[in-house]
């Protein structure tokens, strides 16, 4: 068993999704700042100053609140992501990941690249993390929290290591952190040299417990966390966005998240809610949130994708208020489907561009865009034709056409008909009994009887007529024998 | 060597586009190499062609179903990977049943590739496309709010929707505009069409087709005026026979649709 740690010692402050590098930015804690980004830390902006003081001397400077909650939060999305790097995981609160790495690596092409694909992905994520492997979980994570970014394969050159580190590198030091300074114990070996019975008494089982975890002298059974069922992840911002580009950002982290889990579990999602929580000024209520839903027309666990769309959505989207926060939703998980490999490649291919096409087209445009056009059996003009939206039909474009529907439903036969249609029919005026429309009509066709509709209110009772106008045009027109009495123009055959 | 070298069409993706019905072929200005090796040279630049004859493009063509029509094209059909202007002044006039031998052709292959509708004038109505042998389900409608998002959405049909036919029927189109669709759609085997007004006729325009409409009422007949092509332009108008709805007898229904005597689409096309 080969155990990675991944220590996340920004976490408090990289929970946020932070657009700008250059924007300074604290979390603080009681009134003091508990952490500072770079840009903040160049403005003199130092741990331990009390807020006042650090926004005098930074008046730009953003803050939020420490939020434990949110920590943890971010910690199990990048868990989710993570899982689809190994068979194992858990979280070792309240700043690191503990990754079963022995196993996988060898899907991955050895150690080395697999460790280079968990941290280009974190750094993809915006995540500063240190990484370190050792046989014992423990000992991983000693080493990582000391910022010893090593990879021990073997127990006793880990043994041979750990009484080095510093004694902050154990979390149940934590709390008695200046009492080992004035103990005078900066390191794991001058916590051993101390009697073993005195330090169970002083600090408890948990100090020597972690220490003999980690050199491998006692069992070290750790949580492996379970998948959940449905994917959800919450992104706050470190300031209330204004545009939609910074959504876009903030989403990223997100996605990329969802991805991995997708990617862990073997699935697929063609549904991406994403909640926009917006600031609240006033006592108004939490219930006017904005949910924006992303579709796609096949199930995917592609990122890249799914920002693409997003960034469509987003653009389209007017942001009335300010976004303080945002949540991202994977309520369905379907199965992945299988790659299929067909000798029809290009076809393929075409099909895949069009899916991809229709997809930008719905998310920027809206639903109602795109219409595919369906015959109905139905003998009223207007309810012969009708539009079907994309996502509702359960076929997909591509195969449309293709596949046959399973039982054709015989569709009445119609006569000649205009590929415009007019639905209001158009009113026409009479000029000596005639119709007319830029000049007399004249008709060329003898009289179709169209009536139908009784039994749902819809009754019609019409003659239509195929009539040429001056310029040669054709149009559809017909006389209404229902009041209002008279002629109407219902199509063109363009 | 008697032969000048002479361009009376345009190149591709030329800027400074050609004025429709020129009084004569232009003789281009830039200062070639006219020796035989020049030429020679000139010859396998691609998406070059003489203008003494109509272009033998390697760019496929849909046929348009009327023998008359394909052979005036370059290509010998609806060019695909090129605009095509439609310009007219009256709706239903036969300005879509003019494409509906081609689109029955297309709607048939194997791939069944989609046929966009992009801001059409009115209802598109799904009988009369089944009538004319094309699957409504192939038909996509798309509407636009805002007039910006029609022009994106129309670009991205012609990169990203390939083998398939596209008809836009823009509001304003301006030059640039025009020249983005074209560029867009180069290349691509698709069939793009711009529904247009007559009246933009005297506008230059980036598209490599442009036909005007005309009617001779009375005679179901459509002219089509070809007001640029890539090859020598021709003034006379050739009249074509769309699929009509006429004449239209009581008991139609047992007869086969259209039973016009026009030219039957060939297999073409794949």
């Amino acid at each position: 068993m080969l155990w990675t740690a991944l220590y996340l010692p920004q976490l408090p402050l990289d929970c946020y999704a932070q657009t700008h590098a250059a924007q300074p930015f604290a979390v603080v804690e009681k009134r003091r700042i508990h952490m500072a980004n770079a840009a903040a830390r160049a403005a003199g902006v130092r741990v331990d100053k009390p807020l006042s003081a650090a926004l005098a001397l930074e008046p730009a400077l953003q803050w939020q609140e420490r939020e434990p909650r949110a920590e943890k939060a971010a910690l199990e999305a990048l868990s989710l992501w993570a899982l689809q790097y190994t068979s194992a995981i858990s979280l070792a609160a309240p700043h690191g990941l503990l990754l079963e790495t022995g196993g996988s690596a060898k899907l991955f092409g050895g150690l080395d690249a697999l460790l280079k694909q968990i941290a280009a992905g974190t750094a993809e994520q915006n995540y500063s993390a240190v990484f370190a492997s050792a046989p014992t979980p423990a000992g991983a994570l000693m080493l990582a929290r000391s910022g010893y970014a090593e990879h021990i394969t073997t127990l006793p050159e880990l043994r041979r290591l750990l009484p080095g580190l510093p004694v902050s590198s154990l979390i149940s030091a934590q709390a008695y952190a200046s009492t080992f300074d004035s103990l005078g114990a900066r390191t794991i070996a001058d916590l051993m040299a101390l009697p073993r019975d005195g330090l169970k008494r002083r600090f408890g089982d948990f100090l020597l417990d972690e220490i003999d975890r980690a050199f491998g002298h006692a069992p070290d059974p750790v949580h492996p966390i379970v998948p959940p069922q449905a994917f959800s992840c919450a992104l706050p911002l470190p300031a209330p966005a204004e545009s939609s580009t910074a959504l876009v950002f903030a989403s990223g982290r997100g996605l990329r998240q969802l991805e991995g889990f997708l990617r862990a579990s073997k699935r697929a999602v063609d549904r991406i809610e994403l909640t926009l929580h917006h600031e609240r000024n006033t006592q108004r209520d939490a219930q006017d949130d904005t949910v924006l839903t992303l579709h796609l027309m096949q199930p995917s666990a592609d990122a890249r994708r799914f920002t693409l769309l997003l960034s469509e959505r987003l653009n389209r989207h007017t942001l009335e208020r300010r976004v303080e926060r945002i949540t991202l939703r994977a309520p369905q998980l379907l199965r992945a489907e299988e790659v299929t490999h067909s000798l029809l490649l290009e076809e393929e291919n075409a099909a895949k561009d069009m899916r991809d096409l229709l997809e930008r087209l719905n998310a920027r445009l809206g639903q109602q865009a795109i219409q595919r056009l369906q015959v109905r059996a139905d003998h009223r003009p207007a309810r012969a034709s009708g539009g079907n939206n994309l996502l509702e039909a359960d076929e997909r474009v591509h195969t449309a056409a293709r596949k046959k529907p399973k039982e054709p439903l015989p569709l009445p036969v119609f006569g000649p008909r205009p590929a415009w249609l007019l639905e209001p029919p158009r009113p026409l005026s009479e000029v000596n009994n005639k119709p007319f429309y830029e000049g007399p009509l004249k008709l060329l066709s003898s009289a179709e009887r169209i009536e139908s509709g009784w039994w749902d209110g819809g009754k019609i009772r019409r003659d239509y007529f195929i009539a040429e106008t001056a310029d040669g045009a054709l149009v559809w027109i017909f006389r209404d024998h229902k009041q209002p009495l008279g002629w109407f123009l219902q199509g063109y055959f363009a | 060597m008697g032969q000048a070298l002479i361009f009376s069409g345009d190149f591709s993706g030329d800027p400074e586009e050609t004025v429709y019905a020129s009084s004569g072929p232009r003789l281009d200005a830039t200062p070639l190499d006219r020796t035989p090796t020049g030429l020679a040279a000139l010859a396998a630049v691609p998406g070059l062609w003489r203008g003494d004859a109509l272009a033998r493009v390697e760019l496929e063509s849909l046929s348009t179903g009327y023998s008359a029509l394909d052979a005036q094209l370059p290509g010998g059909g609806w060019p695909l990977g090129a605009l095509t202007e439609i310009l007219n002044g009256h709706t239903g006039i036969g300005e879509m049943r003019l494409f509906f031998p081609a689109l029955a052709v297309l709607s048939k292959r194997a791939d069944a590739p989609p046929i966009i509708l992009l801001q059409p004038p009115y209802m598109p109505y799904a009988p009369a496309f089944a009538g004319a042998g094309i699957a409504p389900e192939q038909v996509l409608v798309l509407r636009t709010r805002r007039p910006e998002d029609a022009l994106w959405a129309c670009e991205q049909c012609l990169k990203y929707a390939p083998r398939s036919a596209v008809f836009a029927w823009p509001q304003r189109l301006a030059s640039q505009d025009l020249r983005r669709l074209q560029l867009a759609v180069e290349n691509r085997p698709v069939l793009a069409v711009l529904m247009r007004d007559l009246k933009t006729a005297q506008h230059s325009s980036a598209a490599a087709l442009r036909i005007a409409l005309s009617t001779d009422p009375g005679s179901r007949q459509l002219g089509l005026r070809i007001l640029k092509r890539r090859g020598a332009l021709i003034t006379r108008p050739i009249w074509v026979e769309p699929p009509s709805p006429l004449p239209f007898i009581p008991d139609f229904h047992e007869e086969p649709l259209h039973a016009l005597d026009r030219p039957v689409p060939a297999a073409t096309a794949a």
